[in-house]
């Protein structure tokens, strides 16, 4: 290494600890006396540059770091009113809609109940159970109803819930298709009452335990299953 | 107090006078290094999860605030002016009673020549000396080769010594 190298190398990096740089400073006289001129400039430079700080700095920035940490706690927490209160309001709405449907369909005219029932469990009108006398007889007894012989083929046959209590749900095989009968208990019908919608018709019967309905697809020969019914089925009227 | 909360103040500690010496020989107005500072330190609070290695905040606090300053660049175009004796004073404080006069005119004379260097030369220098960044480092920071770094530091200094020495502190004539 020579002197202009070792100059060059010094003034680009005055505090360089390279081994090469340190061996040349001790042999060289000229530039070792170079170097002791360059640390004192480099001191001189590191003092100018350290100017003092303004007094209270790291307060100021703390100080504006927490009023901006607690606008975004704030913030952060209206956030989540906010979230809190529309899924209150949601739920609320759900509620009150859900409350209203059920309003409407539990005090609905017999007659829409039947109907609404039917619709709602349509998959059990194609069902094809083949039901046997005895599991007939375990559905319709709790209601005083005994069967001494199928009233027409059985294809589904199961208790179910109605509007005062637990009801049975029969579809019966028709000549059109299959025939619904509900039997009702609790329900109060001073006659007979036709039902109708755009797909079914038939009608309700007044019982001792409440209510028959016999419902089929429009043009279906209810009158025969109701004879069926009565011929088979004690108390089922 | 959170641990988060806990980190932020050792850095605030630690870091802050060394950013404001930063700031102010970088864009040489105190109002503006403060304010570069402040803002620096609510940046790093926003992005503090990002630190992955404690060791290197400083490099990183120092990375935000020359993001912050070239975005207040982006945002007004302040006039560059050359720093005149009472610009000089404001920031050091020279004008203290208790400084020696000898040492007083000497610092003058180190602070005009820095103010008179332009930022290409006179970043390099802050990163280097106040910093404590390698060549390579500050190569990195200024996105240039550090064989750049090398001249531009070679160059400052000299600039810096031609204020008060006569002699070129290289290409003197005794050297071999």
């Amino acid at each position: 290494m020579n002197c202009l190298e070792y100059r060059r190398l010094m003034t680009i990096e005055p505090g360089s600890r390279d081994p090469e740089l340190l061996e040349h400073a001790g042999k060289c006289a000229a530039c070792a006396t170079f170097n002791a001129r360059l640390q004192r400039f480099e001191h001189n430079l590191g003092q100018t540059l350290a100017v003092e700080a303004p007094e209270g700095l790291e307060s100021r920035i703390l100080l504006r770091q927490s009023v901006k940490a607690s606008r975004a706690r704030r913030a952060w927490n209206q956030r989540i009113y906010a979230v809190a209160a529309t899924m209150l309001l949601t739920v609320g709405v759900v509620s009150g809609w859900m409350l209203t449907k059920y309003t409407q369909r539990v005090q609905a005219p017999l007659d829409q109940l039947v109907l609404n029932h039917i619709h709602d469990e349509e998959g059990h009108l194609h069902e094809r159970n083949d039901v046997q006398l005895a599991e007939l007889n375990q559905v319709v007894n709790r209601f005083g109803v005994r069967a001494d012989a199928l009233p027409a083929q059985v294809n589904f046959a199961h208790p179910c819930p109605m509007r005062k209590d637990k009801g049975a749900h029969l579809v019966l095989a028709g000549k059109q298709g299959p025939v619904t009968v509900l039997i009702i208990p609790g329900e109060q019908v001073r006659e007979r009452t036709a039902v109708r919608d755009e797909r079914f018709e038939g009608y309700i019967l007044p019982t001792r335990y409440g209510a028959l309905a016999i419902i089929g697809e429009h043009g279906e020969q209810l009158e025969e299953i109701q004879r069926a019914l009565v011929t088979t089925m004690r108390n089922v009227t | 107090m959170t641990p988060r909360q806990i980190q932020f103040e050792a850095l605030v500690n630690a870091y802050s006078k060394d950013l404001y010496r930063y700031a102010v020989w970088l864009c040489r107005s105190p109002e503006v290094a403060e304010d570069l500072v402040q803002e620096t330190f609510m940046r790093a609070w926003k992005a503090l999860d990002s630190l992955q290695d404690p060791g290197s905040a400083k490099q990183w606090l120092i990375t935000i605030l020359r993001r912050e300053n070239l975005r207040r660049f982006s945002r007004v175009q302040p006039e560059v002016q050359s720093l005149d004796e009472m610009d000089v004073e404001r920031i050091t404080g020279l004008d203290d009673e208790f400084v020696q006069h000898d040492d007083h005119s000497q610092n003058l004379g180190m602070e005009q020549a820095l103010a008179s260097l332009s930022l290409e030369y006179r970043e390099p220098l802050l990163l280097q000396v106040l910093g404590g960044y390698s060549c390579e480092e500050i190569a990195q920071q200024l996105d240039i080769k550090p064989g750049a770094v090398m001249t531009r530091l070679f160059r400052a200094r000299q600039k810096l010594r031609k204020c008060f020495e006569d002699e070129d502190i290289v290409t003197d004539s005794k050297v071999k």
